[in-house]
Parts: C-alpha cells; sequence; structure tokens
C-alpha cells in the first residue's frame, strides 16, 4: 500500500487483482444494479489511489478497509439516488465468481468465511437481521428503519446493538 | 445543541458502527468517543462486525471493462506525474539558460499544428457549429470526426475563462488508450489532461480556456502525449 501512495500503478493494479471481486460485490449487493457498482468501485478506488482516503493499518486489513471505503461510497450513492426504494436482487443471471486458478485456495477459505459469516446472520433472530440489513444494505440511519417498520427508534437502536453482539460473540475469532 | 448522557451516547453506538447514524449524531458521539474509553473500547469491539458483513455478500464477477476504465485512469495520471516531473525537471535546466532545452518544445509544437491541420484537411466529418450567446455562457457544439467517434455528442460551454465539456454516450477509447485534451493558443498548442467517459459514454468537465482558440481531443495511449500523435476526434472553436 505503501507503494500506492507513491503512485505505482503496478502496486495499485496487483491490490485490485486481489481484492476487485470482492469490492465489487458488495457494492452490487448494495446498489442493485451492475453499471452502479461498477461506477461505485470506480470512484473508490480512484479515491485510494488519489489518496483522498488513507489506510491506516491499526484500524484493520487492508481488505477490510478497502471494503468500508466500497460501503461509504455505494451508501452514499444510495442516499443520493431520488428512487431510494427497497430493491430485490435479481439472483437470477448474477455469475458466481469462478475461482481463478492462482488463487483457489485462498478463495476456498474466503468462500468459507462467508458461508461461516453468513449463516451467523441467518441465526439471528429475524427482527434484528432486518435492522441491521436496512442498515448495512440499504444505507437507511435507525430514525428512517424506525419510521420504515412503525416502532420506537430505542427498539431499533436495541437490534441493532443485539445483533452486532450476536454475531460478535458467534463469530469470534472470524472477525478478529 | 444538547448536551447528553453517557449512556444516551452508548445506545447509539450500534447505530454508529453500521453507519446508520444521521451525520450531526455521528459527530456528537465522535466527540464523546474522544474523551470516553469505555465507549471507544465498546466501538472498537464492535467494528469488526460490519467489516464481516462486508465479506459475507455472494461473489460476483466484475465486468472486465471495470479494471481496464480503473487502469486507464490510473496509468494516465501515473504517466502524468511522470511527465510533470520532467517537465519539472526541464525547467529546472532552463534556469541554467541553455538555448537548446528550450527549442525543443517549440519543434514538438510545430510537428504538432503540422499533425492537426493534416486532421483537419484529410476530412472530418463535422457536426455543424452551433453557437448560442448569454448570461448562461456561450455554447459550442463540436466537430466530431465521425470515423473516429462514430457515435455520442460533445459540446463546450464557455462562461468567462472556464469552458465546461459534456460528453454523452461517447464510445470509451480502445484498450489501453484515453482522449487527451489540447489548447490551441495562436500557433503554439498546450498539452491538457487526459480522460476516459464514465461507464455510461457521458463525462464533464471543466476546462481552462482563457486565451486559447480553440479546445482540441485526441486519442493517445494511457499516459498522454506530450504532442498530438494524430488527427483531432473533435474540436471546439472558441
Amino acid at each position: 500500500m505503501a507503494l500506492v501512495q507513491r503512485g505505482d500503478a503496478r502496486a495499485f493494479e496487483a491490490i485490485y487483482d486481489r481484492h476487485g471481486a470482492a469490492a465489487f460485490s458488495l457494492a452490487y449487493r448494495i446498489a442493485g444494479n451492475r453499471a452502479a457498482a461498477e461506477d461505485i468501485v470506480q470512484e473508490a478506488f480512484l479515491s485510494v489511489w488519489r489518496s483522498s482516503v488513507r489506510y491506516q493499518a491499526q484500524r484493520g486489513n487492508l481488505r477490510s478497509w478497502l471494503l468500508s471505503v466500497v460501503h461509504n461510497r455505494a451508501i452514499d450513492w444510495l442516499r443520493r439516488s431520488l428512487t431510494h426504494t427497497r430493491h430485490e436482487i435479481e439472483v437470477d443471471g448474477i455469475e458466481e465468481r469462478k475461482a481463478a486458478p492462482e488463487f483457489t485456495d485462498v478463495e476456498a477459505l474466503r468462500r468459507d468465511e462467508a458461508r461461516t459469516i453468513r449463516s451467523a446472520m441467518e441465526g439471528l433472530p429475524s427482527d434484528q437481521l432486518r435492522v441491521v440489513e436496512l442498515a448495512y444494505f440499504g444505507g437507511f440511519t435507525h430514525s428512517q428503519i424506525a419510521e420504515m417498520l412503525g416502532m420506537p427508534l430505542g427498539t431499533v437502536k436495541g437490534r441493532m446493538r443485539l445483533a452486532l453482539d450476536k454475531m460478535r460473540d458467534g463469530l469470534g475469532e472470524a472477525v478478529a | 445543541m444538547n448536551a447528553r448522557s453517557h449512556e444516551e451516547y452508548k445506545d447509539n453506538i450500534g447505530a454508529y458502527v453500521l453507519d446508520a447514524l444521521p451525520e450531526l449524531e455521528a459527530e456528537l458521539l465522535e466527540r464523546h468517543l474522544a474523551g470516553c474509553e469505555s465507549c471507544r473500547a465498546e466501538v472498537e469491539q464492535l467494528r469488526p462486525v460490519p467489516a464481516a458483513i462486508a465479506r459475507s455478500v455472494p461473489q460476483v464477477e466484475p465486468p472486465p471493462s471495470l479494471k481496464a476504465n480503473l487502469m486507464a485512469t490510473v496509468n494516465a495520471e501515473a504517466g502524468a506525474r511522470e511527465v510533470e516531473a520532467r517537465e519539472e525537471r526541464r525547467r529546472e535546466r532552463r534556469s541554467f539558460g541553455s538555448w537548446i532545452a528550450g527549442l525543443k518544445p517549440r519543434v514538438a509544437v510545430a510537428l504538432a499544428l503540422g499533425v492537426l491541420a493534416l486532421g483537419v484537411v484529410v476530412g472530418v466529418a463535422a457536426d455543424k457549429i452551433a453557437g448560442g450567446g448569454g448570461p448562461a455562457g456561450t455554447t459550442v457544439a463540436a466537430k466530431i470526426d465521425r470515423k473516429q467517434m462514430p457515435t455520442g455528442q460533445a459540446s463546450l460551454v464557455v462562461k468567462g475563462n472556464t469552458g465546461e465539456l459534456e460528453l454523452s454516450d461517447a464510445p470509451q477509447p480502445p484498450s489501453g488508450r484515453v482522449y487527451q485534451l489540447w489548447y490551441q493558443h495562436g500557433k503554439t498548442i498546450e498539452r491538457g489532461g487526459t480522460f476516459r467517459p464514465r461507464s455510461d459514454g457521458s463525462y464533464d468537465v471543466d476546462l481552462p480556456v482563457a486565451g486559447a482558440n480553440a479546445v482540441l481531443v485526441t486519442v493517445e495511449q494511457a499516459g498522454g502525449a506530450p504532442a498530438p500523435t494524430g488527427p483531432p476526434v473533435m474540436q471546439f472553436t472558441v
């Protein structure tokens, strides 16, 4: 990453090759369409290249940090969007990523990890999962969620907190 | 702005790590975090959870055009930084009064104008120039070489010293190549930046057109060229 911050285009390309698919997948999950996901990832990676956002190693690994940059951009995009309605992702036509041969082991580990995390999420009570998904993937604020679900703000905050605590405890080392 | 209790801030921590706090609330909590070790510890404990949620989504193959567009911009900017560094070194050499160092750019400009003039003479299938003045600026439509750019529209709105370039439905330049801007001032030509349109073919940028009598766009290698290497794809007479 230090090389990227010094303007090394090849180092930047290596980072894209390693994390671009995860970034695109997250942007696609949030935006719900490929063209928007492409713009979001491009904007996010260019902000990294232009050093307008800085990687701080002490705040977690590079992949998590890049995904948080993509998440912020995607949520900005959602909140800017005039048609900010709950969208359903069309599962048909989504091409599950084929593992590149050189990354087979790494890919397998990542898929296992994704499955473990998904299963921890699915293990949450449905009302807790709902508020987490509306916040993280929907880009809604806690008060918007309270209004949408017709419940007190305190209940939404409580459910968010309970869900996060359960996932933290359930995932243990997977999120360490 | 009401003062809040420690418990009220603590209740907002879950929404904060999920980025679900309105901006003002998030700022207030961040101020509280600066002075509250226990809340900071809770945030740090929960922060890995959203990072894990990000890694839980089904993996989808990105289109190859994403990397191609991204790297075209990155390579262009890396190239421009190199050119800038070289020009800086050249300026330093000039400061010693080397006449030869000063001659080279003039030769390049003469060659560049020759190439551009040739492009116009050999037949740019030009769209009509549309003009319109007024307080909103003067709109100048592009002369577009339809052999190089079969689709798309471009216009330049000149307001004082600034020109707002706007493209729609423009095709992407071929792989490894970018569009490059040039400013013509009489018999000299000044190098501008490079760009690629967005995925929907649109692009807009403000250009410094003060003193320029034409703005030209050519297709160049990613990273840009010190002088035009081919006829213009589009040109605007300012």
